[in-house]
């Protein structure tokens, strides 16, 4: 049926197909069970169907899974190194780590710039991210410095407080520009929610070495003219990062992610004044075509 | 000109109830844990178990669908995880029965690692970006892209042969 067809496409047909097998739930009048254990089941009357997590066993291997998880946590053994070059001070990796998530976490008063490369087969993608809370800049480039063919640009976003207002997205490579609906449609997806940002998927990758207790201190670095503290883990996917962090405010001073495609990531944190926050602003060239 | 500030912002967001987030995001989450574990019974039991989390957890929930995304297929992986002995002498999804180029992509898809199964099937039926993937799967985006790349290069050398 999809032979002569390239890969991608036979999987999104074949994919289709199956899924297609899980109808819509029926329309009617809404119902609650109440099922063992106190929990609710709720849904159209006529989809009820009984499961195997309602048999209880499930969840109680979940608690015990769960009970395991916390004992092994209790056990794990935090490495400690003296720095050097660091007055002498002893710091644990988990220490720095935790103190590395609590730093990105706090850093909302500032501007984060990141600098992304990732080394894939077909090419050296770049990005660079300006983030100031919930407002965003985005500009994707080419090996060549050129603007990317499908995601192309320069983009700024912000966000209210109750969601998405939306995004301008300006197109270098067929000189247009259009208003999108949020972020995720820049990138091409309906998520309404916007995408993880940089410092958020490091901060997501050390807290992942806090929880698995994997974490190992390499030592301090000169980057840059600057000191730094090298932090060394293994990831759930084969995959190992390091991360070196200004040991005065523990960010990121740079990430490098080790896995089948090396992703290297370069961080500044301004001040938000009023000469750093203009660089949250898109302008849009003239000559620029307008886009529907 | 500041120009992020000339788009409208449609503040007034509607908040979705349970029950129509239920009624809309059933059948999708169904689907997409389906196409990851190969089980009809496997997929829905881990949707109720989603929904249940997301009922908690609602009120603090910015973006449900997403939260609940995120919930099956953190669901399944842990399923793969603790089902790994009984999934490596498994040999393929048993039914529906499709015809014969499907059922032969599926069973192959169904044998990936889990993570890269996971990988392929939210990048081309779920169709998201990479970082989406790399959100969804807690990955840094390099190695979502890693991911599909190997399961594609999987795909192309069990479909040759």
């Amino acid at each position: 049926m999809t032979e002569g067809l390239d890969l991608e496409t036979r999987l999104t047909s074949a994919f289709r197909e199956i899924a297609a097998t899980v109808p819509e739930l029926p329309a009617g009048p809404w119902q609650e069970t109440k099922l063992q254990r106190g929990a609710v089941r709720r849904g159209p009357i006529n989809s009820m169907r009984r499961t195997s997590s309602e048999n209880g066993s499930s969840n109680t291997r979940r608690r015990l899974l769960v009970a395991g998880i916390g004992v092994a946590a209790a056990m794990a053994v935090v490495a400690t190194i003296v720095l050097a070059g660091g007055g002498g001070s002893t710091l644990s990796a988990q220490t720095v780590a935790v103190r590395t998530v609590a730093a990105i976490q706090g850093a909302s008063n500032l501007i984060e710039v990141n600098e992304r490369t990732i080394f894939a087969p077909k090419g050296v993608e770049k990005s660079t991210v300006w983030r100031y809370g919930n407002r965003v800049r985005i500009e994707d480039f080419s090996e060549t410095g050129k603007p990317q063919s499908e995601a192309a640009g320069q983009f700024a976003y912000r966000k209210c407080s109750t969601g998405p207002c939306g995004a301008i997205e300006v197109n270098y490579s067929d000189r247009t520009w259009r208003a999108l609906p949020s972020i995720a449609a820049y990138r091409g997806s309906n998520d309404s929610s916007p995408r993880p940002e940089s410092s958020d998927q490091v901060a997501s990758l050390v807290q992942q070495g806090i929880n698995n207790h994997r974490l190992k201190m390499v030592g301090s670095k000169m980057l840059g003219g600057h000191t730094t503290l090298e932090l060394e883990f293994p990831g759930a996917y084969g995959h190992t990062t390091r991360l070196w962090v200004d040991p005065s405010t523990y960010l990121p001073v740079k990430s490098v992610v080790f896995s089948g495609f090396t992703t290297t990531q370069e961080y500044q944190w301004l001040p938000a004044s009023s000469a750093n926050l203009p660089l949250l602003n898109i302008a849009i060239p003239a000559g620029f075509a307008h886009r529907g | 000109m500041r120009v992020h500030e000339s788009v409208a912002c449609d503040a007034e967001q509607n908040v979705s109830s349970f029950e129509e987030i239920y009624r809309a995001q059933w059948a999708p989450m169904t689907r997409l844990a389906l196409l990851m574990t190969g089980s009809r019974e496997t997929a829905e039991d881990l949707v109720h178990d989603a929904f249940l989390r997301l009922e908690g957890a609602l009120a603090s929930v910015e973006d449900p669908v997403g939260y609940l995304r995120r919930i099956v297929v953190n669901g399944v992986y842990g399923r793969h995880r603790r089902e790994k002995v009984e999934r490596s002498h498994r040999a393929g999804p048993a039914a529906p029965v499709f015809n014969p180029e499907i059922d032969e992509i599926w069973s192959i898809v169904q044998h990936l690692p889990p993570r890269q199964c996971q990988a392929v099937i939210l990048r081309f039926y779920g169709d998201h970006t990479f970082d989406e993937i790399a959100a969804l799967l807690d990955c840094p985006t390099g190695t979502a892209k890693s991911l599909v790349h190997r399961a594609l290069e999987r795909l192309r050398q069990e479909l040759e042969t």
